[in-house]
């Protein structure tokens, strides 16, 4: 079975090497990206099993990477696992994340860091063809 | 068990001449009368023969009999009638004047008493009606009546300021549909109605509405539902009140807090997820590093609370400030030479010149104003630009100017750039940790020491912030 890949989208570099440090040590390969942009190239380049996605992010938020990769012509990209880990509680935000498709929106606060590993092994466990899953498919509206 | 007698049975005598009966009786027993000197005494009978002039007699005797009877009985009915299809047509104004003695006098003086009190009924209603116009014509809510299908059917000024018109008339020549038309979200109008249908009542319910400028407005609003028993139709009646003050800042404090939370929440977090890596690491230099991040994580928690906290105590004017003679030069070139490292890491020319009098200011705190001023020009300057710094003095003011060559601030945002919280959208894109506070910051340290904060920018091109200061007099530093 092959390393997954996992994009992490995170502007704080505390939090960055916090969850690169522990996810690493899970046996994940990471991808960093320290704003939207960055996101969005590193997702098309190492097609990953999943994206964790910060909300509040110079140049691009993620709400705009999320509608960009949903929007992808490439069925592997437009079904990428996307999984917003944000500080921010804002329920609009929130239900237009769960309208695009997400596997989940966690609040890093109230997270510490074996609980994401183990919710993210978790995850791709659940479903191993990761890329496309039927749970990470944008919804029809 | 006494039983009141009919009327007409209690006339005395004289009366019962007076009355109608009397006056038919007078009439036909004169004309009676007539008729029998005719046939008796004159001479034409005696040529007729007698049974000629009883016939012609008889006759002429019914005759007139019958139309003088008519006479007395049906013209003042004529006369009633016209003046009640006058009082039905709802004019009160003809007076019914007569001297007749017998009932039909009566009737026609009850009927003018009848008049006189239902003018007076209708005057009284009118005043009430025209009161209670000018109540609702003058009052400050706004208020309308409308048909279910939305149509406006009346409305006040206050209702058309309220949405943007300058007067009623205005407003209701745009009536059809009006009520329908004006909300922002026609859902919301949807459960009106149902509530409206269901109670007949609402008591305020709050509802965006979409003003004649396309601005939002929010009211709220407390209507019911009339039956007008004369056309058998019902309509809704209602009264609204501007709430969007209080909305708003209802948002302001939402945003707030839902800002604060995340901004907290980082640091926080930081600090929580390193010193998790610290306890199950094994590496000691390992262990040093993330403790590290764990502080320098808390010095950004810490200094976020300070900077609310003087936000809040300046705002009260509760910070406990120790005002001193201050050389405003002096400590820019201070602020200057610590973030020229900063600057040298983004290939960026940082300069300062000048000189000035004295300035009387708080050292802390114009410290924080000078270095936000100019953190911020080298924070939003891309690489190998350049932040001119200078100080300089006219007749009243030492001014300090910071000068940068970074991404600038639109119209728009600089009108709003010196509140609370306000984070330019280009700003926000090159840093998410700002807090919005940094020059709201600068704006409550000038002021408090008298002076004031002042920007001049283009979009792309650059910025200049202008600092302002009192020279500082001797009066002033005795005090």
């Amino acid at each position: 079975m092959t390393t997954p890949t996992i994009v992490l989208a995170e502007d704080d570099r505390f939090l960055r090497r916090a969850v690169d440090v522990a996810l690493t040590k899970r046996g994940y390969r990471m991808v960093l990206a320290t704003d939207g942009i960055e996101a969005l190239d590193a997702v098309r380049q190492h097609k990953p099993a999943l994206v964790l996605l910060d909300m509040l992010m110079p140049r691009m938020g993620g709400m705009e990477v999320l509608s960009a990769l949903r929007a992808d012509s490439d069925p592997v990209i437009s079904g990428t696992r996307v999984l917003i880990l944000s500080n921010s509680s804002k329920e609009f935000e929130m239900q237009s994340a769960e309208a695009l498709g997400i596997s989940g929106y966690w609040i890093k606060a109230n997270l510490s860091l074996h609980e994401l590993g183990e919710r993210i092994q978790a995850l791709i466990t659940e479903a191993p063809a990761a890329p496309g899953t039927e749970s990470a498919r944008a919804p029809t509206l | 068990v006494s039983r009141r007698q009919p009327f007409e049975t209690r006339l005395n005598p004289f009366e019962r001449i007076r009355s109608t009966e009397g006056k038919v009786f007078l009439l036909m027993f004169g004309l009676a009368s007539l008729a029998l000197a005719f046939i008796v005494w004159t001479p034409v009978a005696h040529s007729l023969g007698w049974m000629t002039a009883f016939m012609v007699s008889v006759l002429t005797y019914m005759v007139v009999g019958t139309y003088g009877t008519m006479r007395i009985v049906a013209r003042p009915v004529r006369r009633a009638k016209a003046h009640f299809e006058a009082i039905a047509r709802g004019d009160y104004s003809r007076p019914v004047n007569t001297r007749r003695t017998d009932e039909f006098g009566d009737m026609l003086r009850g009927l003018d008493q009848m008049r006189r009190s239902l003018t007076a009924a209708v005057e009284a209603r009118e005043a009430a009606e025209s009161r209670y116009r000018e109540i609702v014509e003058r009052s400050v809510q706004g208020f309308y009546q409308s048909n279910e299908d939305g149509d406006l059917l009346a409305a006040n000024d206050a209702l058309a300021r309220l949405l943007g018109y300058r007067t009623a008339d205005e407003l209701l020549a745009e009536s059809a549909g009006l009520t329908k038309r004006v909300h922002v979200d026609p859902a919301r109008r949807v459960q009106f109605i149902s509530l409206m249908r269901s109670q007949g009542v609402i008591n305020g319910f709050e509802a965006a509405l979409r003003r004649r400028d396309g601005s939002t407005i929010w009211i709220t609003e407390s209507a019911r539902i009339v039956h007008d028993p004369l056309t058998k139709r019902s309509y809704l009646e209602g009264f609204l009140d501007d709430i969007t003050e209080r909305k708003q800042t209802e948002q302001f404090k939402s945003d707030f807090v839902s800002f604060v939370t995340h901004q907290l929440r980082t640091p926080l977090s930081g600090i929580r997820w390193m010193l998790e890596l610290a306890k199950e690491s094994e590496s000691a230099g390992e262990v040093k590093s993330f403790v590290e991040d764990a502080h320098a994580s808390a010095e950004r928690l810490i200094s976020l609370v300070n900077d609310l906290l003087d936000v809040t105590r300046l705002e009260a004017g509760r910070l406990a400030m120790n005002p001193t003679m201050l050389s405003l030069a002096g400590v820019t070139s201070d602020i200057v030479h610590e973030l020229e490292p900063l600057a040298g890491s983004k290939h960026q020319t940082l300069t300062f010149s000048g000189s000035s009098p004295d300035v009387f200011a708080d050292s802390q705190l114009l410290r924080q104003a000078v270095l936000n001023l100019v953190g911020n020009a080298l924070k939003y300057t891309p690489e190998g630009g350049s932040v001119t710094v200078s100080v300089s003095a006219d007749e009243a003011d030492v001014h300090l100017s910071v000068r940068d060559t970074g991404i600038g601030i639109s119209e728009d945002a600089q009108r709003q750039l010196f509140q609370k919280f306000y984070r330019a959208n280009n700003a926000q894109a090159i840093d998410t940790e700002g807090t919005g506070l940094g020059l709201y910051l600068v704006r409550l340290i000038a002021e408090h020491a008298g002076g004031r904060v002042a920007c001049q920018s283009r979009e792309g091109t650059g910025s200049t912030f202008t600092l302002s200061l009192p020279i500082a007099t001797s009066e002033k530093a005795v005090a």
